[in-house]
């Protein structure tokens, strides 16, 4: 059987796979077709007749590109003045009872339909009948319903359904009478990811957040990417006059209500502007030289007093790679401690990057079998969610689910494991595997997965020492596992690889005299030998008196955990970079302002270990700075040699110093292989057993729970009230 | 000709299962089971049926496709969705004698390896939803239905669906849609429903009438029903015949009798002796003929060398006191209600239709309305996804073609009426 | 040498003097070419281009500006600033409008891009002031510029 077909679209021959629509082709010709209701993401559905083609010696005389597959030999004819006149009659159809009210939406300019109706110059309409009048709805939080101008391509309610497993927008009515509605025509109560107003082709789905507040072609656009998780999604920053207005998808990507919405936190009004000292017990305004000099005269005198090993360093899986590099190399040659570790490496499953290195979350969809062992993966790593609905909506691949409640995965698992929790099911499931016991679900999964020849395994954030045992037995059961760990914060890996570690340099190379002396001779100062303590043992040491200064970057411990509130207290000094006065930045003796990640340049890792950079769309608000600009003046003023222009000089020496980074470009990941951790038993997570029974600052957090930036951002606080009145 | 669909309709309570069997109800059955399903199919292909749905495709080919298909789950479906303006053939099966049906899906199910079939029922027939569930109640009792058939290791499970009152659903893959609790609008083909389906296993969907055809050209082979009737389309067929005429009525007669014969031999001519006008000669989305057309065979072939359609053979009669355009605007607020909202062309364009009509009938026609009429069906035509689009703009076009004097007159006096 | 005695009788009996006066003599007498700027002022020329003012709407209580930006965006010389927001019904409301006469070069063709005939020109040329803010127009002073130029009394704003 032969694995292509040879098709001809406007006399250029291109060999395509026989599934593969004319559409497709057309693509792979480089010839444009014009579409509105036809969308990479989705199934071919066929319903706006714009993308209508001729071939040769077909009964018919006009075909849809979009939904009719190819065949071999067939000669497609994409443009002649039959076709022409075809779509500019079915534009004509469009408009019959469109508003024509572009001067007013937010969409002209960016519009399909706009762009089709220009380029086929229809004039007057033929159409001298009563216009029907369809009132909008505005009832929803986020998303506004411009119902009269939908063309009811279908597009919202099929994203939602296919690519979400949402399924909250769908067709109401029937003819000419159509629209797109929700369940009884009520408010909108879904994820609010907002994909559907990103697909619209036409303005009839439009944002509250971006309601009049400017034209398209007056944006300025800037890539970067989200960090609200660890996905690494990438999105477009849209400016007007300096100002962020909007966030869209970057072509072909996808983002969660956090990321399209949730950037208005960068406007609030509790912004930190102006850098605090405490001055008799009150946190005042203060110059940048005023903070800078308590901040190097007390952290000098604690380190003479006590020594450098009496102050710690927590670190921020918000910040940059840069910014998470120049901490360790502050605390490290400027301090001259290995006290550097961070808080969120509680929040990660154990063997993390060790043991379970993630693969792309684009492959996802490519293994025969998806099993979530982490039944809220959809909202902590939304793209993960987007991917495993894709392998089983468009892939037709087959889901098991550990779940013990119900979400949207619930609705397309191909079977379901109600357990509470993942390892109450691997008892279950492993012998199952193994001896063929079980019945029920378990029995169903186990004959799943033994067909499978590959398999993608969702870790849980949350990995105890006894599951992470039994995943690894699992993985070993499985023919052609690939795992796939749930890291719900931004840019923790990236502050992994910089080592924010008290036993780790960048790279994950161990402390030990080799590699200190490698760094000390490219540092150029003295640094540290033996290992610091971890978050917790930091901690520990705060209550006992021997760490006596904490420097704390972009991490809000306090917050997390009101229980740390007496520990922090011991502190003789406390300094906190923060975009916000957080419930730690409170308890400061400086705050420093930092700017959020809309504001700086950078890069960041995501969790597929991918290298991404991130762009300033905005200036700095009042007199905050990015914090690797922070760092080095402290450093400097400290004594340390760190001359660092921009992000980039950091990036150089990133290069040069870990092995990893060294010829990584933007964009592409770097291999599991390449870690020196590979495969070893150490454990990156903190979390064990003994911590969990402590319960020391576990606390959970979900898509739109409360957390620094999300709780200050005005759209997505509109989701929540509303989520809980309703 | 010999009655064969209606044999048993005349008969009292035949829709009995006791009554039925009497009168040689299941009879079939058995000489079916003894053959090989593949000899079921080529059969049927010999008898060269036509699906009496509408398009006219061949039973025997589709069954054949789907039957090839590999996997052992597979679903015959009965569409049973008579939403045609003017089609009353169905009906009467499904009211008299619905083991014919049964006995018919039984061995549709056998020939292409389906254990499972639906009747999707229109909505709008509630008194055949009992008489359907209570005929297949009785054969469930009586074997012809569930497990081990006859004892022949035949299975079979039958249950009837009622639909939502949608015409659109009468389009086999909406009709699916439908079936599988989506929202009924057709979907995109291929895959065609003999390779995926309902439920994306493959799927023959086949008419009331075409399924109770089986048990006959099983009974008396298929080389002897291919000689009843039309050469290319033979067999017995039911025209539904309505309108001006003496004894309107549901006729079996074989395939190829031409109208004059059904309208003044059968049907005992035009009412009151008034002069025919015109005739839709198979349900409302086939273009309308003339007088001049009468002598046309009523086949699919040969209706379609007239301009026309054999359709559903739903024929409406219309003598001269009939204004074209109040037929044409009818046909259209129909297509318009119907139109599944899903492509432009049939959504705007039925609508636009419409409004047009609306205008017409109020008295408000314009000079070139007649003009903006065959616009706005050019615009429609060759565009649609599904046939309801096409069949839409029939009426408007072919009552255009033949009594344009109708539309002239109507503009020209802006007369009110409805 | 007759050239020589035309030229001598010439400059004795002083003819080109008395010629010059007398050309001097009938200006005199015929209506002057200047006029008197600024007291006297030419009549514009249709479709004359001068300072922009903003019509009002039907109801004559509000520009009749809906915010569309086209005129931002065909300005060639980024004179124009457009700012919308949502009104208490969802409805589009011009919160500024902003001219600057300092950029502007009177091409007109926000005139010509305004799909309602919001802005529009005034023949009016002397556009000097004292005051550098004086020439950003606002939404108000177009549309005061409007009212003097229509001498429609029905502004309120000021």
């Amino acid at each position: 059987m032969e694995n292509t077909v040879t098709v001809t679209i406007d006399g250029i021959t291109v060999k395509v796979k026989p599934t593969a629509t004319i559409l497709d082709a057309a693509k792979q010709a480089g010839v444009r077709i014009p579409v509105l209701c036809a969308d990479d993401k989705l199934h071919p559905y066929g319903s706006c007749r714009i993308c209508l083609v001729e071939i040769e010696k077909s009964p018919r005389k006009f075909t849809p590109s979009c939904t009719t597959p190819v065949a071999d030999n067939m000669v497609v004819k994409t443009m002649t003045p039959d076709l022409f006149e075809a779509r500019k009659r079915i534009l004509e159809l469009l408009l019959c009872h469109h508003p024509l009210d572009c001067p007013v939406c937010d969409k002209a300019g960016n519009c399909q339909l706009q762009d089709l109706v220009h380029e086929y110059g229809l004039g007057p309409s033929k159409f001298t009948e009563k216009k029907r009048v369809v009132p909008p709805n505005y009832k929803s939080a986020v998303i506004d319903r411009e119902v009269a101008r939908c063309v009811l391509c279908g597009k919202c309610v099929r994203v939602c359904r296919e690519q979400n497993a949402v399924g909250e927008l769908a067709f109401t009515r029937r003819g000419k009478e159509s629209k797109v509605s929700t369940d009884f025509d009520q408010q909108l109560d879904c994820e609010f990811c907002g994909e559907c107003v990103e697909i619209c082709p036409v303005g009839a789905l439009t944002t509250k957040q971006f309601k009049y507040r400017g034209r398209t072609w007056n944006m300025e656009r800037t890539q970067s990417v989200c960090n609200y998780c660890g996905c690494g999604c990438r999105m477009v920053y849209e400016t007007r006059q300096g100002r962020i207005v909007r966030v869209r998808s970057a072509a072909r990507n996808y983002l969660c209500g956090k990321g399209r919405f949730g950037w208005d936190a960068v406007h609030h009004a509790d912004r930190l502007t102006t850098p605090l000292v405490r001055v008799s017990g009150e946190l005042v305004p203060a110059t940048w030289d005023e903070a800078l000099a308590m901040v190097v005269t007390n952290l000098n005198v604690i380190k003479n007093k006590r020594g450098a090993d009496s102050i710690g360093g927590l670190g921020s899986v918000r910040t940059t790679n840069e910014e998470s590099y120049l901490f360790q190399k502050f605390m490290r040659s400027a301090i001259g401690t290995n006290n550097v570790d961070m808080l969120a490496r509680l929040k990660v499953p154990k063997g993390l990057n060790t043991t379970f290195f993630s693969g792309e979350l684009s492959n996802i969809s490519g293994h025969d079998v998806v099993l979530v062992l982490d039944g809220d993966v959809a909202e902590l790593n939304p793209l993960t969610g987007i991917e495993i609905v894709r392998a089983v909506n468009r892939n037709y691949k087959k889901l098991i689910l550990v779940n013990s409640g119900y979400n949207k995965l619930n609705r397309i698992a191909s079977c379901v494991l109600e357990y509470v929790s993942p390892d109450a099911a691997l008892a279950d499931l492993l012998p199952a595997l193994k001896s063929g016991q079980g019945t029920g679900a378990v029995a169903d999964a186990a004959a799943i997965l033994k067909e499978a020849t590959s398999v993608a395994v969702i870790i849980p954030a949350r990995l105890p020492d006894g599951t992470y045992y039994q995943v690894r037995e699992l993985l070993s059961l499985l023919k052609g596992a690939t795992t796939y760990p749930v890291v719900k914060r931004s840019n923790f890996l990236g502050a992994l690889d910089m080592g924010v570690l008290p036993g780790y340099y960048p790279g994950y190379q161990k402390v030990s005299p080799d590699v200190v002396s490698r760094f000390a001779s490219a540092w150029n100062c003295m640094l540290p030998e033996i290992p610091g303590k971890n978050a917790l043992e930091m901690l520990d040491a705060i209550k006992q008196g021997s760490i006596a200064a904490l420097y704390i970057m972009g991490d809000d411990p306090a917050g997390s955990d009101a229980g740390l509130k007496p520990v922090l207290e011991k502190l003789e000094f406390l300094v906190v970079q923060d975009i916000f006065l957080t419930e730690t930045a409170k308890m400061a003796d400086v705050v420093l302002p930092a700017v959020s990640s809309a504001e700086k340049a950078g890069t960041l890792t995501s969790l597929e270990r991918r290298l991404q950079g991130i762009s300033p769309a905005e200036e700095p608000l009042g007199d905050a700075q990015p914090d690797w600009n922070i760092l080095q003046t402290v450093a400097k003023k400290m004594g340390s040699a760190m001359h660092y222009a921009s992000p980039s000089d950091i990036m150089k020496e990133i290069r040069a110093l870990v092995p990893l980074y060294a010829d990584l470009a933007v964009g592409s990941v770097w291999p599991a292989e390449k870690s020196p951790l590979h495969g070893s038993e150490t454990n990156l997570s903190l979390l064990s057993d003994s911590v969990e029974k402590n319960d020391v600052i576990t606390s959970e957090r979900l898509l739109f729970s409360s957390g620094t930036t999300t709780t200050r951002s005005k759209e997505l606080t509109t989701v929540c009230t509303f989520k809980v009145e309703a | 000709m010999e009655k064969m669909l209606l044999k048993r309709v005349d008969i009292p309570n035949a829709n009995d299962i006791d009554v039925a069997l009497k009168h040689g109800a299941y009879g079939a059955l058995s000489a079916a089971f003894g053959m090989r399903p593949v000899d079921v199919v080529n059969e049927v292909k010999r008898a060269t049926l036509r699906g009496r749905g509408g398009a006219g495709f061949p039973t025997g080919l589709k069954w054949e496709l789907c039957a090839r298909v590999p996997g052992s789950l597979k679903y015959l479906l009965c569409n049973a969705d008579e939403g045609e303006p003017g089609t009353i053939k169905d009906r009467f099966i499904l009211h008299q004698d619905p083991h014919l049906l049964i006995e018919g899906m039984v061995i549709s199910g056998y020939a292409i390896g389906a254990e499972r079939g639906y009747i999707y029922l229109r909505y709008e027939y509630p008194k055949a939803i009992g008489i359907l569930e209570k005929a297949i109640e009785q054969a469930y009792a009586k074997g012809y239905l569930g497990k081990n058939i006859l004892g022949k290791g035949v299975n079979f499970d039958l249950s009837v669906h009622r639909g939502a009152g949608a015409y659109i659903c009468g389009e086999e893959t909406a009709l699916i849609e439908s079936l599988e609790g989506k929202r009924g609008q057709p979907r995109i083909r291929p895959p065609f429903p003999a390779s995926q389906g309902a439920w994306r296993k493959p799927t023959v969907i086949n008419n009331v009438e075409t399924l109770s055809n089986i048990p006959f050209i099983i009974g008396m082979g298929g080389d002897a029903y291919a000689k009843i009737g039309a050469e290319t389309a033979p067999g017995p067929k039911i025209y539904g015949v309505s309108g001006h005429v003496n004894k309107p009525g549901v006729y079996e007669l074989p395939m190829g009798t031409t109208l004059r014969e059904i309208i003044y031999t059968h049907c005992g001519g035009i009412k009151g002796g008034k002069k025919l006008k015109a005739v839709i000669p198979g349900g409302a989305s086939t273009p309308i003929l003339t007088e001049s057309h009468l002598d046309v065979k009523m086949d699919f072939n040969s209706l379609v060398a007239a301009g026309s359609m054999l359709g559903s053979g739903a024929v409406m009669v219309m003598d001269e006191t009939v204004d074209m355009v109040n037929v044409a605007y009818v046909l259209v607020r129909f297509f318009a209600h119907e139109s599944c909202g899903k492509c432009t062309p049939c959504r705007e364009g039925t609508a636009w239709l419409y409004q047009v009509y609306t205008r017409l009938m109020h008295g408000e026609g314009k000079e070139g309305d007649i003009d903006l009429l065959l616009y706005i069906c050019e615009t429609v035509k060759g565009k649609c996804f599904c046939p309801l689009g096409e069949g839409a703009i029939q009426p408007v076009l072919s009552s255009i073609k033949h009594f344009r004097a109708d539309y002239e007159a109507r503009i020209k006096s802006g007369v009110v009426s409805h | 040498m007759s050239n020589k005695l035309k030229k001598a009788i010439k400059t004795i009996f002083l003819v080109e003097i008395v010629q010059g006066l007398a050309l001097t003599l009938k200006t005199m007498f015929t209506p002057s070419v200047t006029r008197q700027y600024p007291t006297v002022k030419r009549k514009a020329f249709a479709g004359s281009r001068g300072l922009h003012y903003m019509d009002r709407d039907d109801s004559g209580l509000k520009e009749r500006c809906i915010g569309c930006g086209l005129c931002e965006a065909v300005c060639p010389s980024k004179a124009i600033t457009v700012v919308t927001i949502p009104g208490p019904e969802r409805e589009k409301l011009v919160a500024s409008y902003e001219l600057d006469l300092l950029r502007c070069v009177f091409c007109g063709f926000c005139v010509d891009a305004c799909p309602v005939n919001a802005i529009k020109m005034t023949p009016d040329f002397e556009l000097a002031c004292y005051q550098r803010r004086d020439v950003f127009y606002t939404k108000e002073r177009l549309m005061d510029v409007g009212d003097r130029y229509l001498h429609r009394k029905t502004g309120g704003s000021k």
